[in-house]
This record gives structure tokens, C-alpha cells and sequence, in this order.
């Protein structure tokens, strides 16, 4: 028996609505998209005021105008501060407080702790 | 003089080549950047070289170079902050803040908001978010 077949019909399939949505996903893409690298910095803030003096032993990190920091009130660079620390740190149980004051920025403040953290007093504490 | 102009003729362009360009570009935006994780304009972060790795970023405070704090592009006094992240009891002391600011911002400033937050709300964990610097 011969079957009636239908003769098949050449579709042509129009490209415009494809191109609109790809173009429309790349603009997407392009303005949402970015390759910065963000990465994130533990913040322990603690204020000044109504604080108990303990016996611990600290070391004391000022971030003073322009960045310039000093260490127990000796004036270093920001790259030697690891190393100024360490020799410092006789003690482990030793406290690392950072102290920003006015003039000091954002920027300054993170370099000062991310040098902080390389040293042997991984947990420095950020003060007012 | 009668110039002769030279009849265009109407022929169907070729889209698959350009289709394929964009597409190409399409992949390579898919596959090389992350969608950026917050919207605040303006705000230029601090950098820093080695810095622990960003899992999720949730629960953002911006702070603009003003000192302004905002919960998702509108303005929120400290004071409102718990509402403005519409936390239930006790969810906040579970949650880490993730802060973005400007690294203009004068640090004393940041501290200043940071201690308000920390009397105000018990978080888990107060991170800065800043930029990894490929130096």
C-alpha cells in the first residue's frame, strides 16, 4: 500500500528575534559584569571609652595623617610593620591594637591591617 | 546634466557571521566575570594584596565618602538598621554585615559607624569588603 506522504515544507526561520535577545543578553552582561576580585577583611572595632586597663601587654599601632603609622610611638614604614611587630611580640597572649586617628583613611586603615594579620598577633584589634 | 545613479540592490545580508561574533562575546562574558555584587555607584574600594576569599555577600551596608549609610540604595539611620534587613529576633546574632565603602572615607568615621552598629545590633561577624590588588 502506498502511503500518502505530505510534501515537506522548507521552513526558513527568521534570525531577528534571536539577535534581539543575544545582544540584549550581552548589553546585560556587559553592564552587570565585572572582574574585580572582592575579597573581605574582619572588622573588630572597639571603643576607646570605658575600657578597664588590664595587665595584658599591648602593642600599639597609630595610622596618623597621610597613612604614617607608628609602632608603641616609633615612627616605621608600612612595608617593614610586620617585622616591627614580630620583634615586638615577645608574648603571644600580646594584644595588637590599631588606632586610626584623624586625618587617616579607609585605605590606610586596611593596609595597616592587612600587614597586621601577616604578623605573629594574627588578631589585631581596631580601635577609636 | 542628469547624473546616473547606479541602482542599490536590496540583497539579504548574512547574519550568521555577525550572529556568531556575538555569540562568542556573549560566551566569553559568561564564562570571564562575575556579576558585580552590589550596586553602589561611586564607591571606589580600598585594596588590599592577600585577604580572605568572598564567599556570598549578603547583607550589605554601604557607607558613601560622606559617611551616609544605605541598605539597598536607600539611606538608613543606624538606629533602623535591624528593620531595614527586616530580621527576626535573634537572626542578626547569626549573620555576618558585610560593609562597602569608599576608601576616601576617613577611618575614624568607619569606626565610628561600626561601634553605633555594634551597640545597636548584635552581628555575628563585621566584614569590610574590599578589592583584591593583583600587584
Amino acid at each position: 500500500m502506498q502511503l500518502e506522504t505530505t510534501p515537506k515544507r522548507s521552513l526558513k526561520l527568521s534570525l531577528t528575534p534571536l539577535i534581539d535577545v543575544v545582544f540584549l543578553l550581552l548589553i546585560f552582561f556587559m553592564l552587570a559584569s565585572t572582574f574585580s576580585r572582592f575579597t573581605s577583611l574582619p572588622l573588630t572595632a572597639r571603643s576607646g571609652e570605658g575600657q578597664a586597663a588590664k595587665t595584658m601587654s599591648f602593642i600599639l599601632v597609630r595610622i596618623e595623617k597621610e597613612g604614617t603609622v607608628t609602632v608603641n610611638g616609633q615612627r616605621v614604614e608600612v612595608a617593614t610593620l610586620v617585622e616591627t611587630i614580630d620583634q615586638l611580640a615577645i608574648k603571644p597572649e600580646m594584644k595588637l591594637i590599631i588606632k586610626p586617628i584623624e586625618g587617616s583613611s579607609v585605605q590606610h586603615l586596611v593596609s595597616v591591617l592587612e600587614k597586621a594579620r601577616q604578623s605573629k598577633l594574627k588578631a589585631p584589634v581596631v580601635m577609636r | 546634466m542628469k547624473l546616473h545613479y547606479e541602482e542599490k540592490t536590496q540583497g539579504e545580508e548574512n547574519l550568521i557571521p555577525l550572529i556568531n561574533i556575538v555569540f562568542l562575546i556573549l560566551i566569553f562574558f559568561l564564562i570571564a566575570t562575575v556579576i558585580r555584587p552590589f550596586s553602589a555607584k561611586d564607591i571606589e574600594l580600598a585594596t588590599a594584596i592577600k585577604q580572605d576569599e568572598l564567599h556570598k555577600l549578603t547583607n550589605t551596608l554601604v557607607i558613601d565618602k560622606q559617611g551616609t549609610t544605605m541598605v539597598r540604595g536607600a539611606p538608613v539611620a543606624i538606629e533602623n538598621i535591624k528593620e531595614a534587613f527586616s530580621f527576626e529576633d535573634g537572626q542578626a546574632e547569626k549573620e555576618t554585615l558585610n560593609i562597602i565603602t569608599d576608601k576616601a572615607l576617613p577611618a575614624d568615621k568607619l569606626l565610628e559607624i561600626v561601634s553605633k552598629l555594634s551597640s545597636e545590633v548584635k552581628f555575628a561577624k563585621i566584614k569590610l569588603v574590599i578589592e583584591k590588588n593583583e600587584r
